[in-house]
């Protein structure tokens, strides 16, 4: 393709601009990842140094047969299949609260194995499926 | 019948004004656009002249 | 070949193709909107709030890929001056600037029975608020700028930044921990949505576009005669 000298001048200063811009955010890209995190899964609590006293997120799967209710207060475990996290909790539940299905908590660390949570957020994937199918994909799962 | 389709198990209200939204939207969007174009059309003559032409400006525009 | 960009060409194709556009837009709408509301399953967890997704995923592609023709168009304009792209994206903009709002609205409306919130700051809903700022600011500074070749120089400017959010916004879910799900619909792999629901989500994309067809004809032909206006 033949372009004029000016068209070529400005591909030059852009491409020159969009190497800049694009390294820039690719260092804060780097640093985001590293201090803006919504949520920490029950691993990355385990590999924190210090217990953090300020408002986090945890999020991960309710674990099945973990939910009780004693006096208006919850008491379920929060897993990533590896660690497990004990969670307090004094409100309501979202509908889609269901064990083995995943939540977003927040609220404050009592020490590293038990959370205080303040809010509950329900956390669904990105199935989507009539009940009939999901019925007969249970027994599938049972029969196997 | 109809009480319970509105009702959709309990979560018409979110259902309901999410389409009403969606709707109104795109109705007044769709509006607003033929009214500007309604005012400006008493001299729609102009983009009838061949001098329309020019608009695309650039000699580049037929040549890549 | 490049005979479509010129003007003329294209209001005599826009005034013909209207009308048959609308006639697909009704019938597509009428079988998306029975199938959405009335003849699609309810999800499994649910219930009948999947029935929101109709109108959330759609709008939300749309205002993406809206942004996406802005940012390329305004690149053409401001490197190889075919002006004309400049017109194309300002005719746009409106247009995804109301589905990227559609899409945040809707999709609180959606958050509230099933995550248990309106809002949360987590990266895909950050970048899709960044997004309809970046809409924002792209149709104020066509209104704010009286100069006309200033206003297409910085519109553009803002068009090619604000690309950048584009890749974000689809990656978001992939990149980091988000209250939001990841993508049902991706390119590699199955969906993960059952045909019966895939089916009027398709269809509500479909009349969507076509809507957006429209109303770009629309607008178009008014940046046209509004620009041979202002220039005279």
């Amino acid at each position: 393709m033949v372009f004029s000298k000016s068209t070529k001048n400005r591909l030059k200063i852009f491409s020159l601009v969009t190497i800049a811009t694009s390294l820039i955010f690719f260092f804060i890209y780097n640093n985001l990842q590293k201090n803006v995190v919504y949520f920490y899964a029950p691993q990355d609590i385990k590999n924190l140094t210090d217990t953090p006293s300020n408002k986090i997120r945890l999020g991960g799967l309710v674990k099945e047969g973990s939910l009780k209710k004693n006096n208006n207060i919850y008491f379920f475990i929060i897993t990533d299949l590896k660690n497990e996290i004990f969670v307090e909790y004094n409100g309501l539940l979202p509908n889609l609260f269901i064990e083995g299905k995943s939540a977003v908590i927040e609220g404050v660390l009592k020490d590293k194995k038990y959370f205080i949570a303040s809010t509950i957020l329900a956390k669904h994937d990105e199935n989507y499926m009539p009940p009939e199918v999901a019925n007969s994909l249970k027994k599938n799962k049972l029969n196997k | 019948m109809i009480l319970n389709f509105l009702n959709m198990s309990g979560y018409g209200l979110y259902i309901w004004l999410s389409y009403a939204f969606t709707a109104l939207s795109l109705i007044s969007l769709y509006y607003v656009s033929v009214k500007k174009l309604n005012s400006i059309k008493n001299i729609e003559h102009l983009y009838q002249s061949e001098k329309i032409e020019e608009v695309s400006v650039s000699a580049q525009a037929t040549k890549f | 070949m490049f005979g479509i960009f010129k003007p003329r060409t294209f209001f005599n194709l826009a005034n013909t193709s209207i009308f048959w556009l609308k006639i697909i837009l009704a019938f597509a709408l009428i079988v998306g909107l029975i199938l959405a509301l009335v003849f699609s399953p309810i999800d499994y967890l649910q219930k009948d709030t999947v029935r929101i997704m109709y109108v959330h995923v759609p709008s939300s592609w749309i205002s993406l890929f809206i942004f996406l023709i802005i940012g390329i168009s305004s690149f053409i304009s401001l490197i190889f001056k075919v002006r004309v792209f400049s017109v194309y994206a300002k005719s746009l903009a409106p247009i995804g600037l109301v589905f990227s709002l559609i899409s945040v609205v809707t999709g609180s409306l959606w958050g509230y029975p099933t995550w248990g919130t309106f809002w949360s700051w987590d990266g895909r809903l950050t970048s899709m608020f960044v997004l309809v700022l970046t809409y924002i600011l792209y149709v104020y500074l066509w209104s704010f700028i009286k100069n006309y070749n200033l206003a297409e120089k910085i519109t553009n400017i803002v068009g090619i930044v604000g690309l950048i959010n584009i890749p974000i916004i689809k990656f978001s879910v992939a990149w980091w921990n988000t209250l939001h799900q990841p993508a049902s619909i991706t390119l590699t792999a199955a969906p993960t949505i059952h045909s019966s629901m895939l089916a009027p989500l398709l269809i509500m994309f479909f009349s969507f576009c076509i809507l957006s067809l429209i109303i770009f004809l629309i607008r178009y032909k008014y940046e046209i005669i509004n620009f041979r206006v202002n220039k005279k």
